[in-house]
């Protein structure tokens, strides 16, 4: 019996016109901001314990451990920021999330804003998503005519303001520190973090208490006011800390290529059933569980509960990441897979911290003499010994994330590397037939 | 020359107005300065926006050169940008470029004789489950083929890049706060 | 592998300096009552005050930890990651030990530091081995080559070899960016020292990171120039060779030029520098530590203006008029009995009323005193003067150190940054911790400006009279009172050399204030009035300084003797009976006297200039000439009792 695919955040994707306010608030949109508002903020921040949700951008650290570190009063101006920055490839939920549920975001921040005693909410979307922006930003003119934005709200005598902020091309941003040196109108390189400087939550934006959550974090909040904290956490069938259902983003080799909400712990053999299994006539590769940070897994085991701590016990991968689920078939060049995201890294890297800036770029380079040929049996040992460097030692989570999917296939495909070295080329992938 | 008006300086002042400090709207005003200086950012729109900002204007070069969607040369009137990054890859990206090089006449990053096409590789687009897919202005198509490709450029060809994409920085109106 | 290195290693000067504001830092923290914090430093316990950097823990406990983006006064920022140390503590309940970049890390009690375990180094070489892979080594050609952090840490951290056979990332180079500065980006490692200290020190964001990732440089605004006053400090705490001085490219290796310890005299700040020379030339200044006027730094005036003491221009030949009425070369000796010949003659025929003389406020306290002892001492002439502006006389209320803690700053009349450098860093300094400062051009702006009993009134000594009393209305007013900030280097060395005739004249003195007459207007006066007859300048131009010019010009157009001592032609000099050369500040013993009253006592630095003398000997030999021996050897045996120099240890 394949698990039952319970829908929280997309139960209405699909029907018409929900992007707009009537319809949204015709399936029940804003009831639950309508709670929330009523209610104390730590029983709010309870309720979020309670369901067990955990960051759902890539870290997955649980969303009250970061509420909850909050100051419980107004003395100052608090801020709630949500990252849109969506960047890490295979990633593409939040896009889909803010064109087609715009409301269920405003809704989402509006309850987490009650919760972190929060006035002012910033959407940081990144700067290709102009679509995206648009809607979310119609969706939030529209709140404040509904009166679910702008002064004493609903009679709450809270003021509640959201605003977008666009990005501009810088995947670093999504990191959150980062992110919050982009929203101040800085470069967007990161920030020091404890024990090097104190939490976000007491001193983050402009020095004053602020966090960071994900679009689909956000989002999630109505869901689990709705079911109460303990309902939600009921759902979910694998790990005991991996509940309720995720959004994610399944691509590559698949007959339906698309975004699915899935229940956590779903095996994941199943999770490839749902879109559609290995395109016809194929077979699984490898692929990468949650976005390209997080390396590739081995064809087996198939049969594990897809979450945040199956996924890393059962794929020596980093895990569930962001939910960007990439599907390689047997035609793969995994070396030029690897190749490809060495150079994103590399492009995206800010530059701020040696073992980044530097190894990536030599990682770069590496890998593009082996492309054109002139790869020797040593440069596999150096890729290894410079990720090495990097590992642990860069000063953010980028340079971490770029070396994952290097030792990964370096690991499980050090054959391609060797036939590039030896023949100039794949012999074991027929690439030819990308893209058929 | 300074280019900004006093239209420009207003919207720059209601962004302002949205942050604690005037820095803050240093990303949006560069929108703002990219649109009044015709699709990119020389030296004397970061001045204009370091002077309404306040910001020193070394501090504006930092951010405009960090990012990349601020362009710091001219570009062409319709940007072809096509995602090259791994699930389009695997999906055609490559070829898709190759299509459209060989089309156009140019090679990727580079635009057209007369500055009406450029084809740009550019990182994960977040389309990833329609993939390959390609960016015009503000507009996404996804699952392109070289008939999308075809169809577009015929279309594309002989129209002004405004009518096609909205300025990227034409923020929609905001309720009264 | 490596050569030896632990807390054994030599440290390097800049190194020093580091650990030694370390050690000033906690010493104040500790005055100030801040917590101490104790923690394990390579197995040797060590306290802190709260708020240390493991790596200055580190320091504290002898370790040795290499670095090149840490310093101790700028912010962390934890970049180049070449401070990476094993440090285990306690987060989220759980205790472990993980490599840290110990720059960016509060040492906090129960941690555990390592910093030569096996990962570590291991991590250390791999660092070094990734700053080094896109660095050109173009040791031989850099200027920085021999004095480089970059070279000292990878001879004692950094793997012996390199594996990076790929291209190397190639700019155009030795780029200058201003009229002092060379930029070369293949060699920066992106450390952002330059760009923190132009934000946070100088103030001015006139250097920044444009570009990113691997493609991010350093570099002023596009296609604008590095024009900072405070530019040459970057050359200095560049870890590399990617910012150097345009004066000193190619003057030399760094172990040819020798550094002595100096006062800079460009303005009346009395910066501590190290005078690099090199064969006896003065190559190039360096900031020296006086925390009490430049912390560590300098402004460009006077780390590349002093070069002038190298310029074909400088005076070295006395000159006398000769019977045409033209300066001509002469020796000394002519030049000298020419000066006493005259002095006798109108000492004898119009008696010591008809004497003058003009004190240097540029010179030092010595200096003044042996002119002293020669006419007032010898002659009793009273018509001693030094005072060439209308400023009241007295030391500022606000010391250079005390701006930074003021809340509110105001400037008058000055471009602060060149005029007054040292006050304006700590006004940076007083800024960044919120404290509004605020410049006007005039005494015209001051009503515009709400003062209130804690604000700090910065005001030069070049005005006139009259704004001087608008200021102190307005001042008295608010009751928060001015200072006046003397323009030279040792603007008050004259009273304290005895000039006004004050017996054991003090610094104290100054502090309360003299009376504001300018007796040199009164020589002056005389000298148009023909009743005085003789007039020694030394070292300055009151042709071009003084206000009333007019007055200047009728004075030194007279028919009086005038000896003007100068290291260059000027206004002054072109008047002049006897022109007498002399040597610069950096060939020259003596103290000074500066802007807030810090006395400092030099040495001279390299010899004088061939054919110039120190104006102390000048002054010395004269009194010799006219029966006045003075058992003189150093400039020191003649510095008044009770005045002890302090500042420059």
């Amino acid at each position: 019996m394949p698990v039952e695919q319970t829908q929280l955040l997309y139960r209405h994707r699909n029907v018409p016109g929900i992007n707009r306010l009537e319809t949204y608030v015709a399936h029940g949109g804003y009831e639950q901001f309508r709670k929330a508002v009523a209610m104390d903020p730590e029983a709010i921040i309870e309720e979020v314990k309670v369901s067990g949700l955990r960051g759902r951008g890539g870290a997955g650290f649980p969303t009250h451990i970061k509420w909850n570190a909050f100051p419980k009063n107004r003395d100052v101006e608090h801020y709630f920021i949500i990252n849109a920055d969506e960047g890490e490839p295979g990633t593409a939920k939040d896009r889909d999330l803010m064109n087609a549920l715009p409301h269920l975001l405003v809704e989402g921040c509006l309850c987490s804003m009650v919760a972190v005693r929060a006035a002012k909410c910033y959407i940081y979307i990144r700067g290709e998503y102009i679509e995206p922006w648009k809607s979310v930003q119609k969706a939030i003119n529209d709140a404040y005519a509904a009166g679910f934005l702008g002064k004493n709200v609903l009679g709450s005598g809270l003021d509640f303001d959201i605003y977008t902020h666009l990005g501009a091309g810088a995947y670093e941003c999504g990191e959150e520190s980062a992110l919050m040196s982009s929203l101040m109108g800085e470069r967007g390189m990161p920030r020091l973090k404890p024990p090097a400087a104190p939490l976000p939550m007491i001193s983050g934006v402009w020095k004053r208490p602020s966090v960071v959550n994900n679009v689909e974090t956000a989002a999630t909040i109505p869901a689990i006011l709705e079911l109460g904290g303990a309902k939600y956490a009921e759902i979910g069938v694998g790990s005991p800390r991996s509940r309720g259902t995720k959004l994610f983003s399944i691509s590559g080799h698949v007959n339906k290529p698309g975004i699915y909400e899935i229940v956590l712990g779903t095996p994941f053999s199943e999770v490839l059933d749902i879109a559609g299994g290995v395109r016809d006539g194929h077979q699984l590769k490898t692929y990468i569980p949650g976005g390209s940070s997080m390396g590739f897994a081995p064809p087996t085991p198939l049969d594990y509960p897809f979450d945040y701590e199956g996924i890393p016990q059962n794929t020596q991968t980093l895990g569930l990441g962001s939910g960007g689920l990439m599907i390689f078939d047997e035609t793969t060049d995994v070396f030029k897979v690897t190749h490809r995201l060495v150079d994103f890294y590399h492009h995206e890297s800010c530059g701020k911290c040696t073992p980044c800036r530097e190894g990536l770029d030599w990682l770069s380079k590496i890998y593009a003499r082996i492309a054109s040929g002139g790869g020797r049996e040593q440069d596999i040992d150096l890729i290894w010994d410079i990720c090495d460097s990097i590992r642990g030692k860069s000063f953010c989570a980028l340079g971490e994330g770029a070396i994952w999917p290097v030792m990964t296939s370096l690991r499980l495909f050090r054959h391609e590397y060797l036939s590039y070295i030896h023949h100039g080329r794949n012999t074991y992938s027929d690439a030819g037939q990308l893209g058929a | 020359m300074a280019k900004f008006t006093d239209d420009t300086k207003r919207r720059l002042d209601a962004l302002i107005a949205r942050y604690p400090t005037a820095k803050a709207a240093l990303l949006p005003a560069l929108w703002v300065a990219q649109e009044v200086y015709g699709g990119w950012l020389p030296p004397e729109a970061m001045q204009e926006v370091a002077d309404h900002l306040g910001v020193p204007a070394s501090d504006v070069a930092g951010v405009a050169t960090f990012y990349t969607m601020y362009n710091k040369r001219p570009v062409a009137h319709h940007r072809i940008e096509i995602c090259q990054n791994v699930a389009c890859m695997v999906n055609g990206a490559d070829e898709l470029i190759g299509y459209c090089e060989r089309k156009l006449g140019i090679h990727a990053g580079e635009m057209t004789a007369d500055g009406t096409f450029s084809v740009e590789r550019v990182e994960c687009l977040g389309a990833c489950c329609h993939a390959p897919a390609l960016m015009v202005g503000s507009t996404y198509y996804e699952n392109a083929t070289e008939q999308t490709v075809d169809k577009l450029i015929e279309e594309l060809a002989n129209m002004p890049s405004e009518s096609v994409n909205p300025p990227q920085s034409q923020m929609p109106e905001q309720g009264e706060f | 592998m490596s050569t030896q290195n632990g807390p054994d290693r030599p440290k390097t000067p800049a190194e020093s300096a580091d650990v030694n504001k370390v050690v000033t830092d906690t010493k104040a923290a500790q005055d100030a009552g801040v917590p101490m914090v104790s923690l394990v430093v390579d197995g040797k316990s060590v306290s802190v005050p709260k708020g240390t950097l493991v790596i200055e823990a580190a320091f504290s406990a002898g370790s040795d930890i290499p670095y090149f983006c840490y310093h101790p006064r700028l912010t962390s920022v934890g970049a180049c990651r070449m401070c990476l140390a094993s440090v285990e503590l306690e987060m989220f309940g759980q205790r472990r030990a993980s490599i840290m970049a110990t720059c960016t890390v509060p040492a906090a009690d129960g941690m555990v530091i390592k910093t030569t375990t096996p990962d570590v180094k291991k991590a250390q070489n791999g660092v070094l081995e990734l700053i080094l892979a896109n660095h050109p080594l173009d040791c031989p050609v850099c200027d920085r080559g021999g004095e480089c952090p970059l070279q000292n840490m990878t001879i004692s951290y950094g793997p012996p070899n390199t594996r990076f056979i790929e291209d190397k990332r190639r700019y155009v180079k030795a780029l200058p960016i201003s009229d002092h500065v060379v930029l070369d980006r293949e060699r920066c490692i992106t450390c952002m020292r330059c760009t923190r200290f132009a934000s946070e020190v100088a103030g001015d964001s006139k250097l920044g990171l444009i570009n990113r990732g691997a493609q991010s440089e350093v570099g002023p605004f596009l296609g604008g120039t590095f024009d900072s006053n405070f530019s040459g400090n970057t050359i200095e705490i560049c870890p590399v060779g990617a910012l150097t001085s345009r004066q000193f490219r190619f003057k030399g290796r760094p172990w040819e030029v020798k550094s002595s310890d100096s006062i800079c005299t460009k303005c009346s700040n009395g910066c501590n520098i190290a005078v690099g020379h090199r064969m006896g030339e003065v190559v190039r200044i360096n900031g020296r530590v006086n925390e009490d006027i430049n912390e560590e730094w300098t402004c460009d005036k006077g780390k590349f203006g002093n070069a002038d003491v190298n310029s074909p221009e400088r005076l070295t030949v006395p000159l006398i008029r000769d019977a045409h009425g033209a300066l001509v070369e002469t020796d000394w000796d002519t030049a000298l009995s020419a000066v006493v010949t005259n002095l006798q003659y109108v000492a004898e025929n119009y008696g010591s009323a008809s004497l003058a003389a003009i004190g240097t406020t540029t010179g030092t306290v010595e200096d003044n005193v042996l002119l002293n002892k020669l006419y007032r001492g010898v002659y009793s002439a009273t018509n001693l003067a030094y005072q060439l502006n209308e400023a009241p006389r007295r030391l500022p209320k606000a010391s250079i150190v005390s701006v930074e803690k003021a809340q509110h700053i105001v400037s008058i009349g000055m471009d602060l940054a060149y005029d007054q450098p040292m006050y304006y860093l700590r006004s940076v300094k007083a800024q960044r911790n919120g404290a509004v400062v605020v410049s006007i051009d005039s005494v015209i702006g001051l009503g515009d400006v709400a003062l209130t009993p804690e604000s700090v009134v910065l005001v030069p000594d070049t005005l006139a009279a009259a704004d001087y009393q608008v200021i102190d209305s307005a001042c008295s007013a608010a009751g928060c009172g001015y200072s006046v900030l003397a323009s030279d280097a040792n603007a008050y060395g004259p009273y304290l050399a005895g000039l006004d005739g004050t017996e054991a004249p003090s610094v104290s003195d100054l502090s309360v204030g003299l009376d504001a007459s300018s007796k040199a207007t009164d020589v002056l006066s005389g000298l148009s009035a023909g009743s005085i007859k003789h007039v020694f300048v030394m070292g300055s131009d009151p042709v071009t300084h003084m206000r009333d010019s007019r007055l200047a010009n009728a004075a030194f157009s007279s028919d009086a003797f005038v000896v003007v001592t100068s290291q260059f032609m000027n206004a002054t000099t072109a008047k002049a009976s006897v022109v007498l050369p002399i040597a610069s500040f950096s060939e020259t013993a003596g103290s000074y006297l500066n802007v807030d009253g810090q006395l400092q006592t030099v040495d001279a630095v390299v010899p004088p200039k061939a054919g110039t003398r120190p104006q102390w000997q000048v002054m010395l030999e004269l009194n010799a000439r006219v029966g006045n021996p003075l058992p003189v050897f150093t400039p020191s045996d003649v510095l008044p009792a009770g005045l002890v120099p302090g500042g420059s240890e």
